[in-house]
């Protein structure tokens, strides 16, 4: 798991205007860039687009990003939408300097906050916005995209959360999306550390021939992680019977054949492995563990943006 | 081709021009307000005009000296955002200004101009200097270059002095028409009395399409067939039509975009190496680039050209209306506001690689750009899952907005594992060079005043233009199916992506 990181930023220059159109917005963020040379060096990386509701703290939205270091993105947009039949558009756009070891690159920043009839063509604000051949992320922090939302074919990469997105409902929606544009879901990120753990522990050869003797799999923990954690195992082990069990706050995994059962699960501390056998001593492992904080999972996002096989075999499987 | 002396050397000036009149027909019109005025006051600023320059306004209505210049103080003021308007320069300018009203086909006009214009030889020194610009519909270009001829106006004085006459696109409206205005201009002018302007052409990035092709030694070498797929320009304007629908209804995106921006960039990046970057060098080579374009048949226009026309939608967050709906368009009417075409050139160079050209109207940005797509490496050893990622290479040259050039290429994700990905690596102006680029017009009027006709469009270039569109507007006047509907807001209609996929290829998003 990528691990975000505090750099130093430091802001060039700021504008902010209400009322306003997207002309003045790229107006500012080029004056601001050209009004101090060293922040005329664009970084090269991606256009990030946070979409969200009221809720949306945008500040806190720019701090998550900034806390990003290597992985910042070169523009950051964040669309607030407001409730409201009048049209409104408040614009305010930071460029900012970053030190990348012995390079300083310039990044920008801008919040919109809208309401009234435009947040139903929010692509059209954005798409102006979004930086010429980088990849553009759109990161949907509250809820999914509605499936006729034009924002799905700007993004190369939705990052969502299904877990904040509604829950388990929503996996159906989540994969029709992942049909179209390459979804990348913190819910299945957050599950990398216990199935990592998993994996490791069938490492020993003697342990990695048990894998083709897997007959019953059981998955426990929020309904979210569950049914992903199913859909992988489903696809890994065709021919076992997988089930789901409870609605636990902590996750675990059993494996279990003829002679053996392997689990692996999260203690609020730690992960650990448990293999009993028969005619064997019980083994048991455990690591050190937190739960992959915001920050992490959206450097992980960025830092991969690759479509995942498994996460699409998973998916189609819940 | 510096209008300077010895004395000059090391000073900082750069180019300069000695005094002339400037003569603008159309004064009181939107280019002169927006553009031209501002230019000049610029060029004044900076040392590239000399004192005594004066500025002479046509035009019919009833301004006066003192109103034309009040309204030119106006539009200085306006074009700085409302800043300081440069003290110094404008009163080297402000004793300069005249107008003369009156109707171009009006031949007390010319003889009132004439005055004017020999009075400030006299009273400002302008020395018999004279660059007329026509800023008019180009219905009048051939009535005010005649009357022009009558009074005497067209010739230079003797003792080394100009008359140079600057007209703005369109020229013509097709190949017959651009043929009858060339002819018309010439009973009265030489050729190279005659500056044919094309302001893409004065844009510093344009001009960076020769500097980066013939001043570097690694990119001629791919500059073709053999390594480059694909080629496509883009020149898209996030505005509709406007106050322009009177002007646009006629021209539409063919003549409006396409039969001269878009057609003068595809010149300069298609064209060979010029011996030399003399005017007669480089205008040379844009020629022969055009005279290899294939005309496509009437029967192929269907096939290879998509033209549409924009529905009511939204861009940059503003509801607009559709074509249709705009003030002063027909209700039934066939302009077309988005263009696409595939175009082949057959010659040596690019003999098999298809150049795709679009231009429209409300689409998402405004942007202006040529995108080199190269052919893929003969083997990819990488597994897919490795390359999946990647995307051909390709050299972006970005005109407008943003001026730069981005290199995409392949490069490994850092990581244990051997993934590949496509990065871009750019060239930004603003980050390269500390000085601000000049706007278009301040270098194309000051190349005209100093006689410098490279950034100008010569006679047979216009008709080498002319020739490769003709074939549309013949087959549209005989085709009367309406442009397909792209909503405002969208990258056009669906059938321009289809034009593309046919061969393989898909539009960038710039």
């Amino acid at each position: 798991m990528a691990t975000a990181v505090t750099t130093g930023v430091i802001t060039v220059g700021t504008w902010q205007e209400c009322d306003t159109t997207i002309a003045p917005v790229l107006g500012a963020l080029d004056r601001l860039r050209r009004s101090d040379r060293r922040g005329a060096v664009r970084a090269s990386f991606l256009t990030l687009l946070a979409v969200g509701g009221e809720r949306v703290e945008v500040d806190e939205v720019f701090d998550t990003v900034h806390r990003l270091g290597p992985f910042q993105p070169s523009r950051v947009i964040v669309v607030r939408v407001l409730r409201g039949d009048h049209h409104r558009l408040d614009a305010r756009v930071g460029v900012h300097l970053q030190s990348r070891g012995s390079q300083c690159v310039g990044i920008d920043d801008v919040a919109l906050e809208v309401a009234g009839p435009v947040t139903a063509h929010l692509d059209s604000l954005v798409e102006p916005l979004t930086l010429p051949d980088l990849p553009v992320v759109v990161w949907c922090r509250e809820r999914l995209p509605p499936a006729r939302s034009r924002l799905i074919d700007l993004a190369d990469h939705l990052v969502v959360d299904t877990v904040a997105a509604g829950g388990r409902s929503r996996l159906p929606a989540v994969a029709r999306l992942h049909r179209r544009t390459p979804v990348i879901d913190f819910a299945w990120l957050r599950l990398f550390p216990l199935r990592r753990r998993l994996a490791a522990s069938f490492l020993r050869p003697d342990l990695r021939r048990l894998l083709d003797e897997v007959e019953a799999v059981t998955v426990t923990g929020p309904e979210v992680d569950r049914a992903l954690l199913a859909g992988w195992l489903l696809d890994c082990f065709p021919g076992a019977v997988v089930g789901e069990e409870g609605d636990h706050a902590s996750m675990s995994i059993t494996l279990e054949g003829d002679d053996f059962r392997m689990s692996v699960e999260t203690a609020p501390n730690a992960l650990t492995a448990t293999l009993t056998r028969d005619g064997h001593q019980p083994w048991r492992s455990e690591s050190a563990w937190s739960p992959p904080t915001t920050d992490g999972l959206l450097a992980e996002s960025l830092l991969g943006l690759r479509s995942d096989p498994v996460f699409t075999r998973a998916l189609s499987r819940t | 081709m510096t209008d300077s002396h010895p004395l000059f050397e090391g000073l900082g000036v750069g180019r300069a021009a000695s005094p002339a009149a400037i003569v603008i027909f159309g004064a009181s019109g939107d280019l002169t307000r927006r553009k031209l005025m501002p230019a000049l006051q610029t060029l004044m600023a900076r040392d590239q005009l000399r004192a005594g320059t004066s500025i002479v306004g046509v035009g019919r209505s009833d301004l006066g000296d003192e109103g034309f210049r009040r309204r030119m103080a106006e539009s200085v003021r306006s074009a700085g955002g409302d800043g300081p308007v440069d003290e110094r320069a404008w009163s080297a300018l402000e004793g300069g200004f005249r107008y003369v009203s009156g109707g171009y086909d009006d031949p007390a006009t010319y003889k009132r101009l004439a005055e004017v214009v020999e009075d400030l030889d006299r009273e400002r020194g302008t020395g018999g200097n004279r660059l007329y610009y026509l800023s008019t519909p180009p219905a009048v270009f051939a009535d005010v270059v005649g009357h022009l001829g009558t009074v005497g106006l067209h010739r230079p004085a003797p003792g080394g002095t100009f008359a140079r006459v600057v007209i703005e696109k369109p020229f013509g409206h097709d190949l017959a028409s651009a043929r009858a205005l060339d002819r018309d201009l010439h009973e009265v002018l030489d050729e190279d009395q005659l500056y044919r302007i094309d302001h893409y052409l004065g844009k510093e990035t344009v001009q960076n399409v020769l500097a980066l092709r013939f001043a570097n030694s690694i990119f001629e070498p791919v500059w073709d067939r053999r390594y480059v797929d694909s080629v496509q320009i883009t020149v898209a304007e996030a505005e509709g039509v406007g106050h322009r629908a009177g002007f646009y209804e006629d021209a539409g995106a063919l003549r409006d975009i396409m039969q001269n921006h878009l057609l003068q960039v595809l010149a300069l990046t298609a064209m060979e190496p010029p011996v030399s970057m003399s005017p007669k060098g480089i205008r040379d080579e844009k020629v022969k680039a055009l005279g290899a374009v294939d005309v496509l048949a009437p029967s192929e226009v269907a096939a290879e050209v998509v033209r549409g026309q924009y529905r009511a939608g939204w861009v940059g967050g503003a509801k607009v209306p559709g074509y249709l709906d705009e003030e002063g368009v027909a209700a039934d009417s066939r302009t077309e506001t988005y263009l696409a075409m595939r175009l082949r050139i057959d010659n040596w160079r690019w003999a098999g690689v298809p150049f795709y050209l679009r231009t429209g109207k409300c689409l998402p940005r405004r942007v202006t750009e040529v995108a080199l797509q190269f052919s893929g490496v003969p083997h990819l050893p990488f597994a897919p899952t490795q390359a999946a990622q990647l995307s051909p290479n390709a050299l972006v040259l970005r005109i407008q907005p943003d001026e730069g050039i981005t290199l995409r290429f392949g490069a490994k994700v850092p990581g244990q594992t051997f993934d590949v990905r496509t990065v871009s690596m750019d060239f930004s102006y603003g980050a390269a060079f500390a000085e601000e680029a000049p706007e278009a017009y301040e270098r194309l009027l000051l190349d005209a005043l100093l006689g410098d006709p490279t950034l100008f469009i010569r006679t047979d270039e216009v008709e080498q233009a002319w020739r490769v569109v003709q074939p549309l507007l013949d087959a549209w006047t005989e085709d009367r199916t309406p442009p397909a509907g792209y909503d405002a807001g969208t990258w056009g209609p669906p059938q321009a992506d289809r034009l593309l996929e046919r061969n393989g290829h898909r539009w960038r998003r710039p």
